[in-house]
C-alpha cells in the first residue's frame, strides 16, 4: 500500500512538472491573425513603448537559446542586442551559450551529437558543409523565408551557405578576405617612399629588408621579415595559385591547378625561405600577430590577415614605434601585369537548429537581428563587416565601420576576387597541406615532391567525397 | 518437540533472511556504480568497436564497411605511421626517464635530512599541477626560441665567451628536440611515482643494509644488490602506470606543440582527437582507438611476462 501511495505521488509530481513546461509557440505564419502583444514598458519610466508585437512571438513565453563564440567586446554587444529584443518582445527570453573560439567547434559538435544544441547558432563557414553535410543538422532557411527576409543577401553570398543538395543552412553575416597590412616603419627602414605593387617588387623589398638577417638560427632581435605567421602560408599558397591560374584551389569538385602550377608555387616559398624573407617553421612559434614582437617592433614589412581581425592587429600595434596611421592595407600582389587578388568567404553565419522547438520565432529573431537599426547599431563591428543590405547601409550611415577596416571593406567590393571553396577549409584537405608545407620548410622534400604530394593528397580526399 | 522444531525452523529462516540482507544491501548500494560503469564505460567501449567497423562522419549517416578502416590505417595512412613512431618513441624513452627521475629523487628523500618533508612536498607539487593549461603555457614560455632557457644559454655564452659556446636549441620547433622537451615535461611530473617509490624504499629492512655493510658492500653496491631487487615489484607497478599514461598522453602535445613539428609529437590520442573532432571521421577515430588499446595491451603483457626475469617477490 505504502509503495502504491509513493508511486501515485511520484506520478502526480511528474505529470505536474510536465504541464508547467513552456507553452509551445504557435506556428502561425507571419501576418497571421492573432492578438498583438501588450506593449512593454522597456525604460521603466511608465512610458509605453510600441514593441511592434508579432503573432509568431505572441503565443506565450518563449525561450530561445543562442550559441556564439567571441571575445569580451563581442559579449557586450551580443548581450545588448539580446536585451534589446527582450525589451521589444517581453514574452521572449534569449539565453546565451557562449565561449572563446578555442575548443568551440568541439563543444558544438558534442551539443549537436547529443541534441542539446542552441536554437540559433553562430556557425563557421565550413561547418555548414561538414557537420553531417549540413542538411540533417541545420534547418533549411528557405522553409522560413516568409519570416526571414532572404533578399537582404545577394544570391552569391547565400550560395556560400548552400549545401550540396541546395539547402540553405545559414545566412552569412558578411564577407571576409585576407589582406596585406603593410608597416610604414619597415618601408622607411628601406629608405623607400612607396609600397610594393607587384609580387616581384614585394619579394625584392623583402630581400632588401632581410639582407642583414644574420641570427637566423635563433629568433634574433635584428631579424626583418617580408611577412609573418606560418598559419597563413596555406592562404598565401591559395593566392599564388589563383594569380597563376585564374582559378581558385577547387573548382567544383576538382583541383583548379596543375602539377606545374603547384611546383611553381612551392618554389616561390623555397625562395622566400632561402632569402630569409619569412620565418622558417623552426623560427615561427605561431605567436599571434597582435603579440608578435616582430610586428609590434615594426620589423615586419607586412602581416597577412583577415579584414575581420584588423581591429585586433591594430590594437596590438599601439605598443610599437608607429601608430595605426602607419598601417597600409593592400591586396596580395600579382605578378607584373596581373592585378592583386583577395579571395573571399563568409566571416561566419547564423543557422537555426533542425531540432528547435521554435523555428519561426528563431527566424523572426534572426530577421530582426539583421534588419533592426537598433540591433545593428548595438552589434557594431564586433561580428566583422555586415553583409546584409540593411546592416550595410546602417553601418555606413552610423560610421560603425571605420579606418583600415572600412578601407578593407571597400576593397572587398572592388578588387579582383574569387570564392574560397568550403573544401579548402575542410581539415581533411587542410591537414595534409599543412604537413607538406612543414616538410618543404624543413627541407625534407623538394618543391617537385611537395607538388606531387599535394596533388595526391587533395585528389584522394576528392575521391573519398565522390565515393561517399 | 514440534514446538522446538518450529522454533528452530523460524530461527533458521530469520538467520537466512539476515544473511540475505547482508549480501543484498551492499549489492543494492553498488547498483548506481554498476549502472554508471555499464552505461558510461562498458557500453561506449563496445559502441566504439561497432563504430570502428563503419564509415561514420560525425553527425552524418553510418554505413558498415567491415575492416576497411583498419586496412586503410595499416596499409595507407602515413600519418598513422608517423603517429605510431612519435608515440612509441615517447613511451620507450619517456617511461624510463620518469622512473629514473622518480627513483633518484625518492632515494635522496629517503635519507634523514633536515626539513625532508618540505622537499617531499615540493617535489610532489608538479604532479598536483598536472598537465594542465597553465603548466603547458609556462612550459612554452620557458622553452620557446626566445624563452627563458635559450635566453639563459645566450646570456651565458655572451658572458663567458672564453669558456663555452653552448648551441641554442629549438626546443619546441625542432623535430629532434620537441619530443624530448615533452618527455622532460612528463618527467618533471614524477611526484606520485616518487611517493610510491619512497614508500617502497622505507619498507626495505635496515637490517639488510647492516648485514651488507658488515660484508663490505657500500653505496651503489647496496643499492644495486639490495634496494633495487627488493623494490622491483613496485618498479613493475610504476612502470605499468607510467607506460599507460604515456600511451594516452594528450595535453602536452595538444597545448605545447600541437603535434608538430612535422608530426614528431603527434601522439595517438592527439591523432584520434584530430580524426574525430577536426576531420569528423568518428568511425576511423574509433578504429584508431582500438588499435591504441591493443598496443597498450600488448606492451603491458610484455611487461608482465618479462617480470618473471627481473621482478623478485619475497614469497
Amino acid at each position: 500500500m505504502k509503495k502504491l501511495t509513493l508511486f501515485l505521488i511520484a506520478t502526480m509530481l511528474f505529470l505536474a512538472a510536465c504541464t508547467t513546461a513552456d507553452t509551445p509557440i504557435a506556428t502561425t505564419p507571419a501576418g497571421g491573425g492573432t492578438t498583438a502583444t501588450a506593449p512593454a514598458d522597456t525604460a521603466g519610466t511608465g512610458d509605453v513603448v510600441d514593441t511592434g508585437g508579432h503573432p509568431i512571438l505572441d503565443a506565450g513565453n518563449i525561450t530561445l537559446s543562442f550559441s556564439w563564440w567571441g571575445n569580451d567586446a563581442r559579449a557586450d554587444a551580443m548581450e545588448a542586442s539580446f536585451r534589446l529584443f527582450e525589451s521589444y518582445y517581453p514574452n521572449v527570453t534569449i539565453v546565451s551559450n557562449t565561449g572563446p573560439w578555442d575548443g568551440w567547434q568541439q563543444a558544438i559538435l558534442v551539443n549537436l551529437s547529443a541534441g542539446t544544441e542552441a536554437d540559433i547558432l553562430q556557425v563557421n563557414y565550413p561547418w555548414v558543409h561538414n557537420f553531417g553535410q549540413g542538411s540533417n543538422v541545420f534547418l533549411d532557411l528557405d522553409t522560413v523565408s516568409h519570416i526571414l527576409d532572404l533578399s537582404e543577401w545577394s544570391e552569391e553570398m547565400l550560395n556560400f551557405m548552400r549545401t550540396a543538395d541546395g539547402q540553405l543552412s545559414a545566412v552569412p553575416h558578411g564577407m571576409n578576405g585576407h589582406f596585406l597590412m603593410y608597416n610604414r616603419a619597415a618601408i622607411n627602414e628601406l629608405g623607400l617612399d612607396r609600397f610594393p605593387e607587384t609580387l616581384e617588387e614585394f619579394i625584392e623589398f623583402g630581400r632588401e629588408l632581410a639582407a642583414d638577417n644574420v641570427a637566423l638560427d635563433f629568433a634574433g632581435e635584428n631579424r626583418y621579415l617580408a611577412f609573418i605567421a606560418a598559419e597563413v602560408l596555406d592562404n598565401i599558397l591559395h593566392n599564388i595559385i589563383f594569380n597563376a591560374t585564374g582559378n581558385t584551389f577547387f573548382v567544383g569538385n576538382e583541383l583548379g591547378f596543375t602539377f606545374e602550377d603547384a611546383v611553381n608555387a612551392y618554389e616561390l616559398f623555397v625562395t622566400m625561405w632561402e632569402y630569409n624573407l619569412i620565418p622558417t617553421i623552426q623560427q615561427d612559434e605561431g605567436i599571434p600577430i597582435q603579440h608578435n614582437p616582430a610586428w609590434l617592433d615594426g620589423r615586419a614589412l607586412s602581416a597577412f590577415i583577415w579584414v575581420s581581425t584588423f581591429f585586433v592587429v591594430e590594437d596590438g600595434y599601439e605598443g610599437g614605434p608607429g601608430t595605426v596611421d602607419d598601417l597600409y592595407v593592400a591586396v596580395w600582389p600579382g605578378p607584373a601585369g596581373t592585378p592583386g587578388v583577395v579571395l573571399q568567404r563568409p566571416t561566419m553565419g547564423h543557422a537555426i537548429s533542425a531540432n528547435t522547438q521554435h523555428p519561426e520565432a528563431a527566424a523572426y529573431f534572426l530577421n530582426w537581428f539583421y534588419t533592426n537599426e537598433d540591433a545593428i547599431s548595438a552589434i557594431g563591428s564586433v561580428l566583422g563587416l555586415p553583409g546584409a543590405n540593411t546592416a550595410s547601409i546602417v553601418a555606413e550611415r552610423e560610421g560603425l565601420i571605420s579606418g583600415n577596416t572600412l578601407v578593407g571593406a571597400e576593397m572587398l567590393q572592388n578588387v579582383r576576387s574569387g570564392p574560397i571553396h568550403h573544401f579548402f577549409e575542410d581539415e581533411n584537405f587542410r591537414q595534409p597541406r599543412h604537413i607538406i608545407m612543414e616538410q618543404l620548410a624543413l627541407g625534407i622534400i623538394t618543391a617537385t615532391e611537395a607538388a606531387q604530394l599535394l596533388l595526391d593528397s587533395q585528389n584522394e580526399q576528392l575521391a573519398n567525397i565522390a565515393n561517399n | 518437540m514440534a514446538l522446538q522444531k518450529a522454533k528452530a525452523t523460524k530461527a533458521t529462516k530469520t538467520k537466512s533472511k539476515i544473511k540475505k540482507r547482508m549480501v543484498m544491501a551492499p549489492l543494492m548500494m553498488l547498483i548506481p556504480w554498476f549502472l554508471g560503469m555499464a552505461f558510461f564505460r562498458v557500453y561506449p567501449i563496445f559502441l566504439s568497436f561497432w563504430y570502428s567497423l563503419t564509415n561514420f562522419p560525425l553527425l552524418g549517416e553510418r554505413t558498415f564497411i567491415g575492416l576497411d578502416n583498419f586496412r586503410q590505417i595499416f596499409l595507407n595512412d602515413t600519418t598513422f605511421h608517423a603517429s605510431a613512431i612519435a608515440t612509441l618513441r615517447y613511451v620507450f624513452f619517456g617511461t624510463p626517464m620518469v622512473l629514473a627521475a622518480a627513483l633518484f629523487i625518492a632515494f635522496v628523500l629517503n635519507f634523514k635530512l633536515k626539513g625532508v618533508n618540505i622537499f617531499r612536498t615540493a617535489y610532489y607539487v608538479p604532479s598536483i599541477l598536472g598537465g594542465n593549461v597553465a603548466v603547458s603555457i609556462l612550459w612554452v614560455q620557458m622553452f620557446r626560441n626566445n624563452g627563458l632557457i635559450n635566453s639563459a644559454i645566450n646570456n651565458f655564452n655572451n658572458a663567458t665567451p672564453e669558456f663555452a659556446n653552448i648551441p641554442i636549441v629549438f626546443w619546441l620547433t625542432s623535430e629532434t628536440w620537441a619530443p624530448f622537451t615533452l618527455m622532460l615535461l612528463s618527467a618533471w611530473q614524477f611526484g606520485s611515482v616518487m611517493l610510491i617509490f619512497l614508500a617502497a624504499l622505507q619498507n626495505v629492512s635496515p637490517s639488510l643494509y647492516e648485514a651488507a655493510s658488515i660484508d663490505g658492500a657500500k653505496g651503489w653496491r647496496q643499492f644495486r644488490s639490495i634496494t633495487l631487487p627488493i623494490i622491483t615489484p613496485v618498479v613493475l607497478f610504476n612502470a605499468v602506470n607510467v607506460l599507460l599514461r604515456h600511451f594516452q598522453e594528450f595535453n602536452s602535445a595538444f597545448l605545447v606543440t600541437s603535434g608538430g613539428p612535422n608530426q614528431s609529437t603527434l601522439f595517438f590520442s592527439l591523432y584520434i582527437y584530430d580524426m574525430a573532432f577536426q576531420r569528423l571521421q568518428m568511425g576511423y577515430a574509433s578504429a584508431l582507438t582500438w588499435i591504441s588499446l591493443a598496443a597498450i595491451g600488448v606492451f603491458t603483457l610484455i611487461l608482465f611476462f618479462s617480470s618473471k626475469y627481473w621482478v623478485h617477490y619475497n614469497d
